[in-house]
Order: C-alpha cells, then sequence, then structure tokens
C-alpha cells in the first residue's frame, strides 16, 4: 500500500473500512507531530517494531531512507500517538555500527566473510552435527520479534525438515506462563477480551506490571478513560511504586514479591464470603479443580514437573497437571484459611486495602478489566496466579463481554503473533497445536507435506533447558536470531561461559548491532529489520498487522526469512520453501492460515493484512474480526442460544483453580538480606540494543542504575550517585545508587533494569522457572548491597 | 472556575519555574546531568520535543509551567493531560556520547 501526503489526512475507506469499528477516539493527536516532516516523498504503513501495544505507524521515507513517522491517525490501537520509542524508529535503521557483512570468529576477532561462505559453513556445521549425534543436538532460538513469516518457515524447516522440535522463543522468558494460564483455565490461548475494553470498562486492575512504561499509549488510554468519567477507578497492586502508581491511580497496594498468590486467594475469599460471586454464572460456565502442589522450581538441570514418569517424553502433555475436579463447596474450604488478615501478615497489604479492592472488583455494579505483565508471568508459579486472577472473572462472570475481562499484556510486537500463534516453541506447532498430540502432528505433516513421522513427538528443550544443554555439551550448534540471550537469561552467567566452551560447540547468532550475544558468537549473520524487509506481527489483543518492505538493508545485511531459505536449501530441504511462481511471502501465509482455520483461530487472507491499515484481531471469520470471545453475539464460534461457552474446553467451562499460596524459590535472608527485581524503562526497548544507539534514548537513560529504599541507603551509608556492589549466591555488578525519581522501591527491596550490558543484573538473578510453563523468575532472587 | 486554576497554575509555575533555574542541584546529580540548552535537537524535525530539565522529580506537574507558558517554558499545543507527557518527551544529559563509545572491532573479545 502507498499512501501520497494528501492520502494521509482522508480518511480509510475501501476494503478496510467495512471491516473495522473503532472506539470512539480518546486523545488528540499532538498536532506538531501530524505536521511533521515535510520532507518525506512518501508515507507507508506498518505497526512499531517494539512493543506489544502494537501502536500503527506512518513511515516517511525520502530517497530510500527512513525520515520520519507519525502515529497512524487511522490505527485504532493508538489512534495517532506513539511514545518515544516510536517516535525514535526513523533512526533505528542507521546506527553507525550497524552490521554489514557476515563475520566469522577466528580466535579473538571476528573477520569478514561473504554470505556464501557463511551459510556453507552454517550448513555444514549443522550436518555435521546431525549426522554424529542426531537432530536433537542442534537448536535454533528465535524471539517474539520474529515476524510471522520467518517465524513460520524456521518452525517448519525445523520441525517437518530437520526433525527436532529443539526451537523455541525468547517468549518463553516472558509469556509462558500466560499461556500456560490461558490453556489450564480456558483450554486455549490469547486473551477473550481486547483494548476496547478500555473505553468501555469502570474499574481498572493492573498487577505487577509498570505498564505506564512498558505499555506507555495502553496506559494513556486508560488515564484518559478515568479523566473522562470520574467514576473510574484504578487499583494497582504493585512491589514498588512507580509510574504506574501514580497520579491516576485510585488505590495503591504495595505488596512483598511474590505474595500475590495470596492477596488473589483472599479476594476470591472475600467475593464468596460477601456473596459477590455471580452463582448463575459459575453454576453455568465453570468447574473447579485442583492440582499438583510442591511442584518445585526448576534450579537442576534436566528437571522435570510432576516427577518424570508423568512428563516423559512419550506421555509429555504440554502442561502436565493432575487435576481433580472439586465442587464449589471443597473451592470455598479451600480458600477458608485465606483471610484477608492471613493475606496481609504475608504481604504487607492492610486486609481492609485488600477487602475494599474485592468488594470493587466484585461489585455488581461496576465492570472490571485486570491487567498484568511480567510481575505474574515471570514468577516461579506464574502459571498459578494467572490463574488465580482468572478466578476473580470467572467467580464474578465479569469476563468476555464489553468492558469486563481479564487481559494479559504482552511485551513484545509478535510474543503472540509468532511465538504463540506460529507455536515457535518447543512444544508447540501453529494454530495452537501441540507435537505430542498425534491428530495435531497429523494435520500439521499433511499441510506440510512430510511423512508424519518426521515430525518428532517428543518435546524440545525450554529457553533456559536449551541454554542448560549448550553448557553441558548436549547442545552442539544453535542459531539465536533477534534476541540477546547472553544479556537475557538469568543467572546468565553460566550460559556465557557455557556458549564459549569449545569443543564442538558452533555459536550462529543473526543481528542487526553488535551485542552480548553476537560477542559470544561463532558466526555473526547481519539481519535486515523491521521496514527493510516485509513484515507481519501480532499484538496482545490478537491484532495481526502487515507491512511491506520499504527500504534497503545497509551493506549486505539480509532478510531473516532469506536466510532460513538459504539455510534449507544447503541442508537439502529447499523443498520446504518451493512454491513455484507464487510471491513466497504470501505463499507462506496463505500455508499458515489452514493451521488454524476453522479452530476459532481463523486468520484473514494474506491480501486482506496487506491492505488494512491497523490490522485485524482474529478469528476473522467471513471478513469480520472478532473483539470479545467465548460470547454469543460477538464471537461466531459461540452458538445462537449459547450465551457464554469457553469451547476451548471439552464441556464449554473455563476452570476456577484452587491454587495456593507456596513460598518462592529464593528469599532474603542475613547473608542476603534484599529482594532483587528487574525490569525495564520506557526509553529502552529490552536489551537496548537498538534503542542505545539513538542518541536521545540513550541520553534520555544512559545507564541502568540500582534503586534503593532511602531507608535503607542510609543505614548502608550510602548516598544517591554512589557505587554499590549488588551482589548474589550467582554474580555481583556495580552500578550507581538512585534513591527516587520514576521508581520509589520499598524497605528490603532494590530494582535494576536489565536494559544495560555494562550493568549485567542477569549475573545475579536466579535461572529458577515455573516448572509448568517453564519460564524463569526474574522478579525475585536475594541480593546484598555494598558500597564500592 | 477557570481563575483560580489559572492562580493555582501561575504559583506553581514559579515555584517550578525556579526549579528550571536551579537545575543542576543536588537532585540531578543523580544521573549527572548536564543540561543547559533550551532548544535541544529532535530525533527528526517534527519528532517530540526533548526536556532540557530534570524530568523525573517532576512528573505528574508538567502543565504547571507548560500550559501558559511560565517562566519562559514552551507553551504545549496539547494541553491534555498532566500524567502522560513524560512517555514522548524525555529528558536528556548532554554529557552522554553517542553509543557504543567504542567501536565494536576494536573491542576485546570474551576469553
Ligand atoms: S507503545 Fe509500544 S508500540 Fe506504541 S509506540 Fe511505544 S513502543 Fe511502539
Amino acid at each position: 500500500m502507498k499512501l501520497s501526503r494528501r492520502d494521509l489526512l482522508k480518511t480509510l475507506t475501501g476494503a478496510g473500512a467495512a471491516l473495522l469499528s473503532f472506539p470512539e477516539a480518546m486523545f488528540p493527536i499532538p498536532e506538531d507531530v501530524a505536521e511533521a516532516a515535510e520532507t518525506a516523498e512518501e508515507w507507508r504503513k506498518s505497526p512499531c517494531r517494539f512493543c506489544g501495544v502494537g501502536c500503527g505507524v506512518l513511515v516517511g521515507l525520502r530517497q530510500g531512507k527512513v525520515v520520519a513517522v507519525k502515529g497512524d491517525p487511522e490505527a485504532p490501537v493508538n489512534r495517532g500517538l506513539l511514545c518515544i520509542k516510536g517516535y525514535s524508529l526513523p533512526k533505528i535503521l542507521y546506527g553507525s555500527d550497524r552490521y554489514r557483512a557476515p563475520q566469522l570468529r577466528q580466535g579473538n576477532k571476528f573477520v569478514e566473510i561473504s554470505w556464501d561462505q557463511a551459510l556453507d559453513i552454517m550448513a555444514s556445521k549443522f550436518k555435521e552435527a546431525i549426522e554424529k549425534h542426531g537432530p536433537e543436538s542442534i537448536a535454533m532460538y528465535f524471539s517474539g520479534q520474529t515476524t510471522i513469516f520467518e517465524g513460520y518457515a524456521v518452525n517448519k524447516l525445523m520441525k517437518a525438515g530437520i526433525g527436532s522440535n529443539n526451537i523455541e522463543s525468547n517468549a518463553r522468558l516472558c509469556m509462558a506462563s500466560a499461556v500456560a494460564g490461558f490453556y489450564s483455565t480456558f483450554g486455549m490461548d490469547e486473551p477473550m477480551g481486547c483494548y476496547d475494553d478500555f473505553e468501555l470498562t469502570d474499574t481498572f486492575f493492573v498487577w505487577g506490571s509498570n505498564f505506564a512504561e512498558m505499555h506507555p499509549i495502553l496506559y494513556s488510554r486508560m488515564v484518559e478513560r478515568k479523566h473522562q468519567d470520574p467514576n473510574v477507578k484504578i487499583v494497582s497492586l504493585q512491589t514498588y511504586l512507580n509510574r504506574s502508581t501514580d497520579e491516576p491511580a485510585d488505590i495503591v497496594a504495595i505488596f512483598k514479591p511474590h505474595t500475590d498468590l495470596a492477596i488473589a486467594n483472599a479476594m476470591a475469599h472475600v467475593i464468596v464470603k460477601e456473596g459477590l460471586a455471580n452463582d448463575a454464572f459459575v453454576q453455568k460456565c465453570v468447574v473447579f479443580k485442583k492440582g499438583l502442589t510442591g511442584i518445585g522450581y526448576g534450579v537442576e538441570d534436566n528437571f522435570e514437573y510432576g516427577g518424570a514418569a508423568e512428563t516423559n517424553w512419550k506421555t509429555y502433555r504440554p502442561f502436565a497437571d493432575k487435576a481433580q475436579t472439586i465442587d464449589f463447596e471443597e473451592y470455598k474450604k479451600f480458600l477458608e484459611p485465606y483471610t484477608p488478615e492471613y493475606a496481609a501478615k504475608l504481604c504487607g497489604v492492610p486486609a481492609d486495602t485488600i477487602r475494599q479492592i474485592a468488594r470493587l472488583l466484585g461489585d455488581p455494579k461496576r465492570k472490571a478489566v485486570s491487567c498484568w505483565t511480567m510481575g505474574f508471568n515471570q514468577h516461579v508459579r506464574g502459571t498459578w496466579i494467572n490463574n488465580l486472577v482468572y478466578n476473580l472473572h470467572l467467580l464474578t462472570g465479569k469476563i468476555a463481554e464489553p468492558g469486563n475481562g481479564p487481559l494479559s499484556l504482552t511485551g513484545q510486537p509478535s510474543a503472540c503473533g509468532t511465538s504463540r500463534e506460529v507455536g515457535v516453541l518447543a512444544h508447540a506447532l501453529p494454530g495452537g497445536k501441540f507435537v505430542a498430540n498425534p491428530e495435531h502432528r497429523q494435520k500439521a505433516a499433511h499441510i506440510w507435506n512430510v511423512p508424519v513421522e518426521k515430525i518428532s513427538p517428543r518435546p524440545g528443550y525450554h529457553a533456559v533447558e536449551m541454554f542448560r544443554a549448550l553448557d553441558r555439551g548436549d547442545i552442539k550448534v544453535i542459531w539465536i536470531n533477534t534476541t540477546n540471550p547472553f544479556q537475557t537469561l538469568p543467572n546468565v552467567g553460566r550460559y556465557r561461559r557455557g556458549a564459549r566452551k569449545g569443543s564442538e560447540r558452533f555459536v550462529i547468532v543473526s543481528e542487526v548491532y553488535p551485542s552480548e550475544t553476537a560477542r559470544h558468537a561463532d558466526l555473526i549473520l547481519p539481519s535486515a529489520m523491521w521496514v527493510e524487509k516485509e513484515g507481519m506481527v501480532g499484538n496482545t489483543e490478537r491484532r495481526t498487522q502487515h507491512w511491506f518492505k520499504m527500504v534497503n538493508a545497509p551493506g549486505q545485511a539480509k532478510d531473516d526469512l532469506w536466510q532460513i531459505v538459504e539455510l534449507a536449501k544447503r541442508l537439502d530441504l529447499g523443498r520446504l520453501f518451493d512454491y513455484g511462481e507464487a510471491p513466497l511471502h504470501k505463499a507462506l501465509f496463505e500455508e499458515y492460515r489452514q493451521f488454524g482455520e476453522g479452530s476459532g483461530k481463523d486468520l484473514a487472507p494474506y491480501d486482506v493484512y496487506a491492505k488494512v491499515r491497523g490490522g485485524l484481531r482474529w478469528p476473522v471469520v467471513e471478513g469480520r474480526e472478532t473483539r470479545w470471545r467465548y460470547r454469543e453475539g460477538f464471537d461466531p464460534y459461540v452458538k445462537k442460544g449459547d450465551g457464554v461457552r469457553f469451547y476451548g474446553q471439552p464441556d464449554g467451562r473455563a476452570v476456577i483453580w484452587a491454587r495456593p499460596y507456596e513460598p518462592p524459590a529464593e528469599q532474603p535472608d542475613e547473608q542476603y538480606p534484599f529482594w532483587l527485581t528487574t525490569g525495564r524503562v520506557l526509553e529502552h526497548w529490552h536489551t537496548g540494543t537498538i534503542t542505545r544507539r539513538v542518541l536521545e534514548l540513550h541520553r534520555a537513560v544512559p545507564f541502568a542504575p540500582v534503586w534503593i529504599n532511602p531507608e535503607d541507603a542510609g543505614l548502608l551509608g550510602i548516598k544517591a550517585g554512589n557505587r554499590v556492589r549488588i551482589q548474589s549466591r550467582r554474580g555481583e555488578v556495580i552500578t550507581k545508587v538512585q534513591l527516587d525519581g520514576r521508581n520509589k522501591v520499598p524497605k528490603g527491596v532494590v530494582f535494576v533494569p536489565f536494559f544495560d550490558e555494562n550493568v549485567l543484573i542477569n549475573l545475579v538473578t536466579l535461572d529458577a522457572y515455573d516448572p509448568i510453563s517453564k519460564q524463569p523468575d526474574y522478579k525475585k532472587c536475594a541480593v546484598r548491597i555494598e558500597k564500592v | 472556575m477557570i481563575k483560580p486554576i489559572i492562580a493555582i497554575g501561575c504559583v506553581l509555575g514559579v515555584l517550578f519555574g525556579s526549579l528550571v533555574l536551579l537545575s543542576g542541584s543536588a537532585r540531578a546529580e543523580q544521573v549527572d546531568p548536564q543540561q543547559g540548552s533550551k532548544r535541544l535537537p529532535r530525533v527528526y524535525e517534527g519528532a517530540p520535543p526533548l526536556i532540557p530539565h530534570d524530568a523525573e522529580t517532576r512528573k505528574g506537574m508538567c502543565l504547571a509551567c507548560h500550559e501558559f507558558g511560565i517562566a519562559g517554558a514552551p507553551i504545549t499545543p496539547h494541553p491534555t493531560r498532566n500524567d502522560f507527557c513524560i512517555q514522548c518527551h524525555v529528558g536528556q544529559d548532554l554529557s552522554v556520547q553517542t553509543f557504543p563509545p567504542i567501536p565494536f572491532q576494536e573491542e576485546n573479545r570474551p576469553k
């Protein structure tokens, strides 16, 4: 799609308009930005490169370069607004140290080689490892920023071609618990509601998510809603004060890390005790279950949840749990000990505040939207806490309708679209299918036109275990693409050392800029990024968006899809991507679409996405997107007369899970007296590989400080700006102290963002994970602080 | 109805205006900012203006000065809300040089 400057301000007509229905514009477009950059010759649509909010941008082009962007006024997500990361997009392509040619390690140096040499080396390493050690000695580690085309292609190459399921996405580190939560409660992934709920609800519950910084445009939609209607209430439950606990929040509850499990159960306790449960809804739409307890923390190698017998490769089910059905009475008994007073003792939030929050959520006259991100997902009981917040919405029936519903927010631009929907995960197949399921394998083999035996029923290594296997030497060759694990893995010291242990290990990294991971590579492949290639992504609210290639990548940098196909050809698997005359992107997407069709994951044809500004929310059935799933009248999969049907579950009923409070993997003690929690800042994207190269973003937050409580600092004789050592049982970093500003931590807690490669906080974190979802917990480990 | 708001705005404005003049105080030292120029270069022409003073600790107060241009502050063309100005307008530490400081090629490789 091409837009002239004049077209730009005209309203959207044609195919797109008929399909979409927007909520009212809630915030104005900054005029100076709307008049931006007169110098651009042409404007074209794309989603923002960065976060899972999925803002639509218009990209201003001149002489083959991106010279400006503006928020797309027609994009329903952001209606013309962007955050500073979005406004920085024109600069991200043009950092001075972009990789322009493949580089091969020679000792401690890298030398430039040709693409032919690079691909030959890569293919020979793959072949050698497969011959000597089998297909399970190789691994692919891709990303929630990988496009749908790339994710689908690499998944097919691995699962239908090479015959190994050792393919993971960094989304394991950010979304796995949300996925496991969705499957265990609803039998199907991804939110039932959408962003429209923000304008339709009157009560927001924000849990463990500084979304003022991490999902800025969504946050502004929430705040705008509140300003328009004084009846709107915002409850912010966090482990420290941050921008999401500022002014617009009505109730702020700062709880001790990990005690959200107790708070959520205490809220359910209040709702049930005070008769706020919606009995009719519960009777019709819900079953009660309890599962295994004391499930461990995954800190040991080869850890298996539920015992080896339960999850050995043959019997593996994606989220094995010994589920037992119970009844409402038993569930009530389970809730009995979770009085607000008991929770208050654990969490530090006054019992009355817990009651007040529970009553707000339970109030039949109010609507309720809950949002959460990494506080829930990066949690050794991440699946459980996801289940527990669904319990609250299920008990009150406030779910799957306009203005009511839990909305699990996503961090990455295509964690949903690619990692989850395309199934770029060790246990998954495209379209919400699983490798362990014989019918699903059959379907995949049919679409991929390969013998079913080719697809291994054994789930591969999940992310943490994949890098443990590399360290142990079980994985020989790994291809890391669009992600920076040697900065982001928990307890990263072990995995950095493991990568460079030599013997037969060979680490291939596709990158755009030098990163900690590229520094640990044997072979670096220069990639194209964002509008240097064609792409498609899917955001938090099931919205799939498409953009075309607009500019050339620098030097010899190449599209990741091209890299995947070239590797396939050299592995004699080129036939997997041979679509004759058809354009590759379209052919891949049309093939991928078959996986979800008819199963509630229907996607529109490629051509529709190519045209529509702002994308569409699946299931897209007969050209119509779906805003609320599981509800008659909104979701084409719910039959007339059914009302609400959670059709992901065979009986159409969602599960209320009895999940207890269990302690975290590590807690502060005398030796290591502080909680360490990690996260992000608004100005930087993940590890800052891209954003730190934009001078204005770098100058806004030049380094990662540690936030310490002023009283704790006083006791330690530390002042703002002092340098301190942060040390755990695993490693240490040194950085400067900050006492306030955008964050204020309570006593006993310190916070360090992870974007700074010079403050590699993941040397300190603990590689414990949720045994169900396998997602690591970056939010809590024990550290000590000393002045240096 | 409007008048008291303006009056309060003026008082706050003068207060924070003086803070602008005093930037470089102990507060600012936390991130060692070196500020001064009121007209910072933008990401590109037409991108949101950047903030030449400490913004962290004044979040939520932006309109006190920028609604009516108190103490020489630029007047915002979109005086909507205080609560999310800093999503688009961010502070700058001008002493910070381009990243990365050392060209990658010359850097030491991990052993
Ligand atoms: S909120 Fe996210 S998607 Fe929107 S402009 Fe900012 S980084 Fe991009």
